[in-house]
């Protein structure tokens, strides 16, 4: 045995790395800060993915909007050109039936047909605000026979048409001028003048601002023609539309009132007077797009600071070991505290001066905590919103939109009033920025009602209220079944424009 | 297990307290791993801190159903140290380890009287190549195949470098046993 050589099995080597490595042996044991930097690490990759995420749902909403915009009014005004071209044609086929009569003159002779004057007057009711738009026309069309009889064996007769003249576009204050000029060889048999008049009218009325403009709720054509030659009646053409179809972008001060709903008591702090209210304040904007006369998509991104105040009383175990002698006789006492609070558990560090004759290991030393604490909160929702009422300066609606909220940061004040045996020990105030246990994201319902008043035709003034229900804790504990939920009232006033 | 579950849902939902106790699980086999694959002590540092941050950062993608943590995070830590081993791959290594042999002495025919710092050293000695593919195949239990795919070479070189790597063991070995023996896998 001794000459020959023995096997080592090196999957001995993984053997002993699968039996030991877990264990402490000193020389495997990697210093704490390791898990703090990466710990620190991993919270600000976080962050900035968190940011980075807010950015493009923030681009995304935005896109969206402009998007929805451009596709859905393209539509809307697409289809309105189409009703004027309708109504225009059936203006025109009426007044073509009137005889006009074209002599057949010899060649190279003109003829002034008729000098065509008319107004075409176009009322738009945009968010219950009428605007009248005036079309004036002066267009003068002449037909010049071009027939070359040696030319043509069948003696049809060629007419060329010349159309020339100025078509006045009145918008509210703005006055829009068109020059008209225009050639073109007919059979007059299939043709009259007036076509001139269509087509021009047409022209001017595409270049209506108020057709082009978003949010023409109806629209209220009048041709009225004033032919030199003749008298005639206007024509009155309604077309019915949909009523105030315009998406608005808004944005929104508010005053909130917050309380906390908490399920059961947390830990041995008697933590029961957290309930009480506290003022905050906020900045929205939103974005409502409308799916019908009444109903409304709305989204929002929102902003805001929510204070809550907290009372609890804790009873600590005095360890007269940890004292730690002064000059004078007077002793230093520091423990290590953790204070469970509505929003997370909060870690301090109590440093106490104390007369170590008056103190014994086991003492009760009663802590006494005031705790103001904020939170700042981003949060995105979306919903729907029903108007009630809606005339032409005032709309009551109602909304209802499930909110996803991130809590970007927490500010407590902590104040704590020591003491044993009845007697005064200290006291303390320290600002904490973290808190363990406090869930980053948490979900709620936000219920609310708003009246606008229209300020012009594109800008409301808002004033609404809202209910806002936490449906997911803030709190998120490994060990207690204590859930807190957030319970705001909110108050706001804000301005939105249509567009 | 049911418990590591939990520890580790907890991770996921980024609480502190949750994820420093599952380091304190894992602390040690993490920096065994490291320890192993690489070369000096402060570098088996760094690659920990990385495969930490790795592993609270994924933790998200770490499916309980498809494996278990601890195989999991173990390849998270192997694949950290050899990308680590990478940006040094055609750098020599100084300042090797000093072994006290002295204090080592064997009774028995095994490895069972042999410390696992010891073990870890005898690995750490080893030259780059060598040392990853004999962590890779003999403890983290890689096939050649699988070897060859992860490190860009052929399971020639992978074979090739796993019987040096063990003669160069064997070598480091032989003076502790006092007579001569194969290390067989």
């Amino acid at each position: 045995m001794g000459n020959q050589p023995k096997n080592i099995k090196a999957s001995d080597f993984k053997d002993r790395f699968d039996q030991e490595s877990n264990s402490d042996l000193g020389w495997n044991n990697p210093p704490d800060f390791l898990f703090e930097d990466a710990i620190n690490s991993v919270n600000n990759q976080n962050k900035k993915k968190r940011k980075s995420m807010l950015f493009f749902l923030l681009a995304g909403i935005i896109l969206l909007g402009i998007f929805v915009n451009q596709y859905y009014f393209a539509n809307r005004i697409e289809n309105l050109e189409s009703q004027v071209e309708k109504i225009s044609a059936t203006s025109l086929k009426k007044e073509s039936t009137s005889p006009v009569n074209i002599n057949v003159a010899p060649v190279s002779e003109e003829l002034k047909v008729e000098e065509v004057k008319s107004e075409v007057a176009i009322e738009t009711s945009v968010n219950g605000y009428l605007q009248k738009d005036i079309i004036d026309e002066d267009i003068t069309t002449s037909i010049t026979n071009i027939s070359e009889p040696e030319a043509n064996p069948l003696n049809q007769s060629f007419y060329e048409t010349k159309q020339s003249g100025t078509v006045s576009v009145s918008a509210n204050t703005k006055l829009q001028r068109q020059h008209i000029e225009r050639t073109s060889t007919t059979n007059p048999s299939d043709s009259t003048p007036k076509e001139g008049v269509s087509n021009s009218l047409l022209s001017a009325v595409s270049a209506l601002p108020s057709i082009t403009a978003a949010g023409v709720s109806s629209l209220r054509l009048e041709y009225n023609p004033l032919l030199v030659s003749l008298d005639r009646v206007p024509d009155v053409k309604t077309i019915a539309a949909d009523s105030d179809l315009t998406a608005q972008l808004g944005l929104r001060l508010e005053r909130n009132i917050s309380t906390l709903i908490m399920t059961a008591p947390l830990g041995a702090q008697n933590l029961t007077l957290y309930d009480n209210y506290y003022n905050g304040i906020g900045l929205q904007v939103d974005y409502s797009m409308p799916l019908s006369s009444k109903l409304d998509m709305i989204s929002s991104v929102s902003y805001r600071k929510i204070s809550n105040e907290s009372l609890a009383e804790n009873t600590l175990s005095y360890q007269k070991g940890t004292e730690v002698m002064m000059p004078g006789q007077m002793a230093m006492y520091e423990m290590d505290n953790e204070i469970e609070s509505p929003l997370g558990t909060l870690e301090e560090r109590m440093q106490l001066v104390v007369d170590p004759s008056t103190t014994q290991d086991g003492d009760a030393l009663h802590q006494s905590i005031s705790l103001d604490q904020c939170i700042s909160v981003i949060g995105l929702a979306s919903g729907f919103s029903y108007k009630l009422l809606d005339n032409s300066k005032l709309t009551w609606a109602a909304s209802v939109q499930p909110s996803l909220n991130i809590i970007l940061g927490m500010e407590s004040k902590m104040h704590s009033h020591y003491e044993m045996h009845d007697i005064m020990m200290g006291e303390s105030e320290v600002k904490l920025e973290e808190a363990n246990n406090t869930r980053k994201l948490y979900g709620s319902l936000n219920l609310g009602s708003s009246i606008s008043y229209k300020l012009s035709r594109d800008y409301q003034l808002s004033f609404g209220g809202g209910y806002q229900r936490g449906l997911s804790s803030l709190r998120q504990d490994m060990t207690s079944s204590s859930r807190t939920y957030l319970s705001s009232w909110t108050s706001y006033i804000g301005l939105s424009k249509s567009f | 297990m049911e418990k590591e579950k939990e520890l580790i849902d907890q991770c996921k939902l980024g609480v502190g307290a949750a994820q420093k106790e599952l380091y304190l699980q894992y602390k040690h086999l993490w920096f065994t791993i490291c320890l192993r694959y690489v070369h000096k002590r402060e570098d088996a540092l760094d690659v920990l801190q990385n495969a930490l941050i790795k592993i609270f950062s994924k933790l998200n993608t770490f499916d309980s159903k498809l494996g278990n943590f601890k195989s999991w995070s173990t390849k998270v830590v192997v694949n950290e140290s050899i990308m680590f081993q990478r940006k040094y791959w055609n750098t020599p290594e100084v300042g090797g380890v000093n072994f006290e042999l002295i204090n080592e002495t064997v009774e028995s025919d095994a490895l069972a009287n042999l410390s696992l710092e010891y073990m870890t050293k005898l690995i750490q000695e080893l030259p780059h190549g060598y040392r990853i593919v004999f962590n890779l195949y003999e403890i983290d239990g890689y096939s050649h195949k699988e070897i060859a795919e992860k490190l860009g070479i052929s399971v020639g070189t992978s074979k090739s470098q796993l019987f040096k790597a063990k003669s160069i063991l064997k070598k480091k070995l032989e003076p502790i046993y006092k007579e001569e023996f194969k290390l067989i896998s």
